[in-house]
Formats: structure tokens, C-alpha cells, sequence
């Protein structure tokens, strides 16, 4: 048995718009270990979004995989037909989307939704459907599953949308979940709970989770180990007890040091601007903030991920910078 | 106190929709203090936001009272407000909404000066550039309109308008929370810095409990329409009373995995109270609603267990 | 914006139509080069170099070219021309007034609901409006036979019902817009301010408006040279109508005769003849559809012209 259950190597997804082409992702190469989160984060316009869209074949229709392999349980799904990806969408990966409100049918009542997938799959016999919905809904956290099964999404409030969201994506037990921003439009008290439950099926499961977030805070919480995603790159990787340690890449630095913390009593947060680019980049340019979402010709320059100590992988961008980061 | 700026007594605001009377505000009482950031959080439907405009006077409270500078502003009607207008300025949440898109960078910052009448053309100009530099734009951001801004360099127009007339007192309602994570470190660092420079007074509103913590003096806690808790900062980060503070607190997400922790407190959402509680002062300048504790646990002095503003 | 209108060829392609439309409509005598009463003289029989009558009206467009005469004997091209401008000015007032008189409707209560009028309005919409202005004009017609108001006046009132059954729908879609328009953060922003009212409407809400205001506007156009071009076929003259008398003395036919020369009066003065005469009508018709054509490009232009600038 293959040691990850999905293995992106070299992903180029692009768009086209009009008559220009737009390299969203750019040779991403990440890999889930089974049993593990593994956090891709990064901010808006990063590619994070759009690298968990390839992997289920849900791309916009103006988008494209270029080049590269996604392999899942050993098998390539940029090879499979449709007929074939829809055996394994929900199936074998289920994903749990941003909003909770646009992915539910609001003219169907939940407890119907939920076992949609178990229906489409074939699963189980059809007359126990409604004791899994009911299992289900009770494993999600509501204490009258009986009750929910029969009210409509509009009736529920947005945690509870999402986690009947989430029972949706637990119906058919898949081997991978990716939650892409899941918690991202709900209050705090609320996104532990839905974190929480997600923890608790990859451990009861022993299933694995690509978790697409902005927030390290999340990531500190939940994730083993961490993709940091810039401008359609990943620009550092390592497990996340070593990134949050030993950060090497500036924007990594800063996503963490701008985090306000309650606890550590910080007099003042470090921003993008604190940080001198001390050792990887040729000029400042790259991260004023107006430069470094947008597609700019920076991106193209060539760099590559560099092991700089054991299982700690940085992007530098030419040659002589490296040794003097190394060193 | 004499240093009072800005006091609100037993504030409601109520809206009327289909399923009937929304009481998005209800009794609040508040003093916010010349100097001091009073940091507001709470989630959604807490009436955080519904607060700050309550009190901004872009509504009207059903019930209740705003005085600012010891002269009652609530029943004012918007001429008499005109002078107020001047003193409490608002940093709105959206950078990309709350700008105009047609107009140029210069007459959005100019646009108070004129409705307030102040100035020649050429003072405006030059109070207009100088006030760019201090929000740390280039003078050249002066023509340009806002299409052409990233949206933490937006909210930095937004800061800046907000400066032009000189305030006394700044409402920012959640003033990062459309932005990125690195940008916003830059926007709040921003707004530490003009506050100490202009000696400003604050409302901070947000629904983040670290940046409400990293820029607030104190911070009053909301649920459901209602103030329960209010404490200096480090009091009610260090010992929250309320169960739903106490809940909110826990819920943050720590930014360091060597601290994970297995144990969850668990949440704690109480009803909401029939009527607005009564806060109760139990030592530290640390006040919380009377209906959730158990006031034999608190050694209370008699004459200042009710908070009589 | 205006700008980036003289970009879109569609808009650039309309406007010149109907600005050339215009041009010649007032200048036309002196461009062809023609008397004025002469061309649009009654014309019965025509006669050839011996004074012998070699037809009689209506003539088609092979004996009068280019378009042929109408039941009257005058000549259609003419006419048209002149007619234009009557035609474009009537529409351009109607849409204009309908226009603006609902914005200043909506604006002097901006928070009002208008609930039962979205009721009103959707209900009678199955209604077409040409029936609701032939009721109104009908019954303003006979009170003119009965007591003949002055020409001015009757144009005034028939104007008026025109605007009116525009304004409804019209209040409705700008109470939604405006209200949505004065809940955007900057116009909330600009009146914590201590902005007043009318300064904010100005500087703010018309502006965001514009872009919609100049779609409404052509739509309206459309709208009412689709009411005139129904109206003319009821016999519904803007202006109202002059009976002559017509044909020989042993079969007099009465023919009302429209006094101003818009376009749907042509019609209107030739649907009986549809038969003997259909250009008299098809020319007409085929002259709205050209102009709607050309409002329907501008409306184009400044959509693309919006969309490119949503774009930046």
C-alpha cells in the first residue's frame, strides 16, 4: 500500500481569459501521507482553491490542468473520464465547500440531502437509509436527529448548515476529505466545533484531510503538516511544528508574525513591511502588498524548492541567494 | 470622571422585518473615556455593528440616551448634528464599498472639508497630500482614482478621510476584517500609531478576539443584542466570568502547535435574557452581567456592586 | 464615460442615425433643394405634358419615387422627413419626463415602500399599455370635438397621458435602486459626514444612477415609438386631426387628416387603404423599426461601454 493517499506532482492548472493566458497554479507538487491534515494555506488569489478543484476535476470552465499528475490511491485521476471521476467524487474524496448556503438544495429537506451520495453510490440498501441519515445527524452533534431530519437548509442556522454539510461528506466514508475554507464565513465558537468534528472522523476513520485555509491559527490547531502557497507557488513546506519554529521564507514569517495573539503580549505585529527580505529575494519589490497577489513577471523567474534541513523545503529564487540562506 | 468623552445609557436600537421586532440593540450602557480604545466583539447578530452606528447617530435609538462631551446628542436632528459630525468619524469594514468609486483620491479626501465647509481649495489640497504621507500613501495617490488600490491601500484612503476633520473620537467597525491576514498587521499597526500621534479616542469593533485584544485598552463583550461582560483587556483575557466569554476565549485558535490541547472547554450559549442584564461590578474595574453568576462568589463591595452610570 | 462611449461603435452608429435623422428632418427644403408647401401639397390626379390624367392617389413608389404618395396625394419621402422630427421629439420628451419625473418622485421620499404600486404595477401589466392610452386619448379626442381646445394644449394633455402611464413602472424599479444605492457604506459614510440631503442625491446617487439612467432613457424611447406606432393604427393622432373630405362628389368619404406630421399619424391616415396601398403603412413602420434599431444599438454601446469600465 502507497504510504500517501494523494500525490499532486508538478500541477500547471491555467486560465483563459479571453485571448491571455493566466497560470494559476504553477508546477505545485504536494503529497497527503494517510491518516494526516495536510494545511495548503495561503491568501487570496494564491491557487490553494483551485489546486483542491483540479484534484476532483471541478475546475471553472475556463480552466485547465497543463501539465502534471494527481495521483489518488495510486491511480491517476487526470487520466479518468467523467463516468469515472463521479466514482470517486464523494465516493473516495469528498469535499466540504466555503458556503454552506450555496451548497445545499434549499428545496430538499437535510435528511434527504445527506444520504444523496450513499443513494447515487449504491451503497446500502435502501430502507436503511433513513437510520444512517439519523446516524449520521447524531454523530454531527444534533441532539434531536429525528427532528432535523425533516426541516429545510433555510431553516437552520449557518453552523448548522455546515455540519450537516459535513455529515454529507462523512456519508459515504471517503479515504480523503478536503475542506476548503470551511470555517471561513462562521463565528469562532461555532468553527471549533465544525474543526473539531472534522478532526474527530479523520481519527475514527482513519481517513485524511487536504485543509484549505488562510489562517494559522487553524493550521496550528489542526494540521501535521503545511503548504505555504504564494502566487500560484509553494513557497515552504514543512511538518507544523517546524514551520511555526523555524519559518525560512519571509511571507511565511509574516503570515505568522502578523497574527495578533492574546496570549504572548506582543507590543507590536510584525507586517510584510518588517521584514527586509533579509536573505531570499533580489529586491523588495515582491512583497508590497500590491505586487504580490497580482500576477507579476517575478513569478516567472525560475526557483525551486530547496531542502534547506531534513523534510523542510524553501523556494529561493536564484542560485546565490540559496548558499547565503543555507549558510 | 472628569475625562469622560462619550457616554451611552441603556441604548436600544430595534429593527421591524417580516418575522416581527428585532431588538439588534438593547440597554446597553457604555462610557468610553478621552484617550482609550474601548474594543467591542461579539459575533454575528451580536449588534456590535448596529452599536457603533447607534452611537455614530446613522441611527435613530428607540430607547436610551448618547451624551458626548456632556451635551446629550440623541435627539438631535441631523442640522443641530452637523457640529458632531465633525468629532466622531467612522472607519467602515469594507474598503471596496465604503469609498466611492467615481471620484479621485483627492476629492474623496476632500469631500469632508466641503460638506463641512472648512478651508480654502488650496488648504484642502494641502491638508488632503499631508494627510496621504501620514497613512503612508505616495502625494501622486492624489489623482488617482480607487480602482487602481489594493484593498489594504483603500482601507488607508478610508483611514485617512476619516482624519481629515480632525475627530475627537473614531468608530472602526470592523476595519480589516476584508483583508488579507499580511496586510492587515500593516492597517492595524497604522491605526496604533495615529491614535498615539493624534491623541484619539476609539471604538473598536471586530468579531476577532486577538486583533479586538491587540488594540483595545478595554474591551466589552456582546451576545444577542446585549453587553455582558466589560473589563480591562488582560482582566478578561486572564479571567473571563461570563460562560459565553469564557467560550468565545477558548474558541480562538492558538497560533503555535506546541501548545495544542486535547481538552475543550466546552461552549457555552446561553438563552437570551428576557430583559437586558444588569452588569455588576466585581473588582479590577471588571463588570458582568448579573444574571450568569452567582454574585456570593464575588466579594463585592456594597457600595459599588451596581454599575450606576 | 462619455469617453468610452465614442469607443463603442454600436453607440457611435445609433447616435449618428438619429442625429442625421434629426439634421434633416429640420433642413430637408433646403438640402433637396424643394419647396417645402409645394412637396407636401395635396396632389389628386397626376397629369402628363398634354394635361391628360395619367393616374390618381394613392401612387405607388414606382410612380412617385421614392416612397410613393399616401391617400392624400403627398409625398411619403417628404413627409417622413419632416415627420421625423415631430416623432423624435415627442418620444425624446415623453421618455425624458417620464424619466425624470419619477426619479424626483422616488427621491422626495427615498424610504417609502411603494408595496401596493409593485402590486399595482404586476398586476397590470397583462394590460398592454396602448389600450390604456387609447381609453385616455379616445375620451380626450371626443372631449376635443365637442369643445376644440387649442392645438398647444391638446398636445399638453396628450403628452401628459403619455408620461403618466409610464410613470408607475417606472417609480418602482427607482425605489429599488435608490434604496440599495443609499445603503452603500460611502453614501452612509458621507452623510456621517453631516452631509445634506440634496448635496449627497447630487454628488452620489445621480452619478451611480447615470450609467442606469441613460439604459432607461433609451428603453423608454423604444417603448413610447412602439405606443406611437399602435396609437397611429387606432387612429390616435398626436395633435389631433382635421376631416376633409375626400373623394368625388357622388362618394364623399370623411378623412381625418393628422395636423402635426408625426409618423404614426401616416399610418393611422392610411390603415384603411392597407390593401390598395400597403407601402403607405409599411414605410412608416419599417421607419420606427429603423429608429428602434438605432436606440437599441446605443443601448448596446453603453452596455459594453459599462461592462469594460466594471472591468478596470
Amino acid at each position: 500500500m502507497n504510504q500517501h493517499i494523494l500525490e499532486i506532482e508538478k500541477l500547471k492548472v491555467s486560465f483563459k481569459k479571453k485571448s491571455e493566458q493566466h497560470i494559476a497554479v504553477n508546477e505545485v507538487s504536494l503529497q497527503v501521507e494517510r491518516g494526516q491534515t495536510v494545511a495548503l494555506i495561503g491568501e487570496s488569489g494564491s491557487g490553494k482553491s483551485i489546486t483542491s478543484l483540479s484534484v476532483l476535476n471541478l475546475l471553472p470552465v475556463n480552466g485547465f490542468v497543463e501539465s502534471g499528475s494527481i495521483r489518488f490511491d495510486g491511480k491517476e485521476l487526470l487520466t479518468y473520464s467523467d463516468k469515472e471521476m463521479r466514482k470517486i467524487r464523494g465516493n473516495e474524496i469528498s469535499m466540504i465547500f466555503q458556503d454552506a448556503i450555496a451548497s445545499l438544495n434549499p428545496g430538499m429537506k437535510v435528511g434527504i440531502q445527506i444520504t444523496e451520495g450513499l443513494r447515487y453510490h449504491n451503497l446500502i440498501p435502501k430502507p436503511d437509509l433513513k437510520s444512517e441519515a439519523l446516524q449520521l445527524l447524531e454523530q454531527v452533534g444534533f441532539n434531536n436527529p429525528a427532528h432535523v431530519y425533516h426541516q429545510y437548509p433555510e431553516q437552520l442556522s449557518g453552523g448548522m448548515k455546515q455540519r450537516i454539510l459535513i455529515a454529507m461528506a462523512m456519508s459515504c466514508k471517503p479515504k480523503l476529505i478536503i475542506a476548503d475554507e470551511p470555517t471561513t464565513s462562521l463565528d469562532v465558537t461555532i468553527q471549533r466545533q465544525v474543526l473539531d468534528l472534522i478532526d474527530q472522523y479523520k481519527t475514527d476513520l482513519s481517513a485524511s484531510v487536504l485543509l484549505i485555509t488562510h489562517d494559522f491559527g487553524v493550521v496550528a490547531e489542526y494540521a501535521d503538516w503545511v503548504y505555504v502557497m504564494l502566487g500560484g507557488h509553494i513557497v515552504e513546506s514543512a511538518d507544523v511544528y517546524t514551520i511555526f519554529k523555524n519559518p525560512m521564507h519571509p511571507y511565511t514569517k509574516a503570515l505568522i508574525g502578523s497574527i495578533p495573539n492574546p496570549s504572548s503580549g506582543q507590543e507590536r505585529l510584525k507586517s510584510i513591511q518588517d521584514y527586509p527580505l533579509e536573505s531570499v529575494s533580489n529586491d523588495g519589490r515582491r512583497f508590497a502588498p500590491d505586487t504580490y497577489t497580482k500576477e507579476s513577471s517575478f513569478f516567472d523567474t525560475p526557483s525551486s524548492l530547496i531542502e534547506v534541513e531534513p523534510l523542510h523545503y524553501v523556494r529561493f529564487y536564484d542560485e546565490e541567494r540559496k548558499v547565503t540562506a543555507i549558510g | 470622571m472628569d475625562n469622560l468623552l462619550l457616554k451611552a445609557q441603556n441604548l436600544s436600537k430595534y429593527f421591524t422585518d417580516s418575522s416581527g421586532i428585532q431588538k439588534a440593540v438593547d440597554g446597553v450602557s457604555l462610557n468610553i473615556y478621552k484617550g482609550e480604545t474601548l474594543g467591542v466583539v461579539g459575533e454575528s447578530g451580536s449588534g456590535k455593528t448596529t452599536l457603533g452606528r447607534t452611537i455614530m447617530r446613522l441611527y435613530k435609538p428607540e430607547h436610551g440616551q448618547i451624551w458626548f462631551e456632556e451635551k446629550e446628542i440623541t435627539r438631535l436632528n441631523e442640522g443641530k448634528l452637523r457640529p458632531y459630525r465633525k468629532d466622531i468619524q467612522m472607519i467602515f469594514q469594507n474598503p471596496y464599498e465604503s469609498l466611492s468609486p467615481r471620484m479621485t483620491v483627492g476629492e474623496i479626501l476632500e469631500e469632508p472639508l466641503y460638506i463641512q465647509k472648512i478651508g480654502t481649495k488650496k488648504e484642502r489640497t494641502d491638508k488632503a497630500l499631508s494627510m496621504l504621507e501620514k497613512v503612508g500613501l505616495p502625494r501622486t495617490s492624489y489623482n488617482k482614482r480607487i480602482h487602481e488600490f489594493s484593498g489594504g491601500q483603500r482601507q488607508r484612503i478610508g483611514i485617512a478621510r476619516a482624519l481629515m476633520l480632525d475627530p475627537k473620537f473614531i468608530i472602526a467597525d470592523e476595519p480589516v476584517s476584508a483583508l488579507d491576514v499580511s496586510v492587515q498587521a500593516q492597517v492595524l499597526n497604522l491605526l496604533k500609531d495615529l491614535q498615539t500621534e493624534l491623541d484619539l479616542t476609539c471604538l473598536f469593533i471586530s468579531h476577532d478576539l486577538g486583533v479586538v485584544h491587540y488594540m483595545s485598552d478595554r474591551v466589552a463583550v456582546m451576545y444577542l443584542g446585549h453587553l455582558i461582560e466589560l473589563a480591562p483587556k488582560d482582566e478578561l483575557y486572564r479571567n473571563p466570568i461570563h460562560p459565553y466569554t469564557k467560550s468565545l476565549l477558548s474558541s480562538i485558535p492558538i497560533a503555535d502547535p506546541e501548545r495544542r490541547n486535547a481538552y475543550r472547554e466546552p461552549i457555552i450559549l446561553p438563552e437570551k435574557p428576557l430583559y437586558p442584564p444588569q452588569l455588576i461590578h466585581v473588582g479590577n474595574e471588571h463588570y458582568v452581567s448579573a444574571n450568569m453568576i452567582n454574585i456570593k462568589e464575588f466579594e463585592i463591595n456594597k457600595d459599588e456592586k451596581l454599575m450606576r452610570i | 464615460m462619455i469617453l468610452k462611449l465614442v469607443k463603442q461603435p454600436q453607440f457611435v452608429i445609433g447616435f449618428l442615425f438619429i442625429l442625421s435623422l434629426l439634421f434633416l428632418s429640420f433642413y430637408w427644403p433646403s438640402l433637396f433643394n424643394v419647396n417645402k408647401a409645394e412637396s407636401l401639397k395635396l396632389m389628386e390626379f397626376m397629369y402628363d405634358e398634354n394635361g391628360a390624367i395619367t393616374g390618381s392617389i394613392p401612387f405607388s413608389p414606382s410612380e412617385v419615387p421614392p416612397f410613393g404618395t399616401d391617400v392624400t396625394g403627398r409625398q411619403l419621402f417628404y413627409q417622413i422627413l419632416d415627420g421625423a422630427k415631430y416623432t423624435l421629439i415627442i418620444t425624446f420628451g415623453v421618455a425624458f419626463f417620464r424619466i425624470f419625473l419619477s426619479v424626483v418622485i422616488t427621491l422626495i421620499n427615498p424610504k417609502a415602500n411603494y408595496s401596493f404600486l409593485n402590486d399595482l404595477v404586476s398586476a397590470t401589466l397583462t394590460i398592454p399599455t396602448t389600450i390604456l392610452a387609447y381609453i385616455f386619448m379616445t375620451s380626450l379626442m371626443m372631449k376635443n370635438t365637442i369643445e376644440p381646445m387649442g392645438l398647444t394644449k391638446l398636445i399638453i394633455i396628450q403628452g401628459l397621458i403619455l408620461v403618466g402611464i409610464g410613470i408607475p413602472p417606472l417609480i418602482s424599479t427607482f425605489s429599488g435602486e435608490i434604496k440599495s444605492i443609499l445603503n452603500l457604506d460611502y453614501i452612509k459614510n458621507t452623510f456621517a459626514l453631516g452631509a445634506k440631503k440634496p448635496y449627497v442625491y447630487y454628488r452620489h446617487v445621480l452619478p451611480e444612477l447615470s450609467t442606469r439612467l441613460i439604459l432607461l432613457f433609451a428603453q423608454q424611447m423604444i417603448q413610447v415609438l412602439i405606443l406611437l406606432a399602435h396609437l397611429g393604427v387606432l387612429s390616435i393622432f398626436i395633435g389631433g386631426a382635421q376631416t376633409l373630405m375626400l373623394g368625388d362628389i357622388f362618394n364623399l368619404t370623411p378623412k381625418d387628416i393628422p395636423l402635426a406630421g408625426e409618423w404614426s399619424g401616416i399610418i393611422g391616415m392610411s390603415f384603411t387603404k392597407l390593401q390598395t396601398a400597403p407601402w403607405a403603412i409599411l414605410i412608416p413602420l419599417s421607419c420606427f423599426a429603423v429608429t428602434i434599431f438605432a436606440l437599441n444599438l446605443i443601448i448596446q454601446g453603453v452596455q459594453h461601454g459599462v461592462e469594460e469600465t466594471r472591468k478596470l
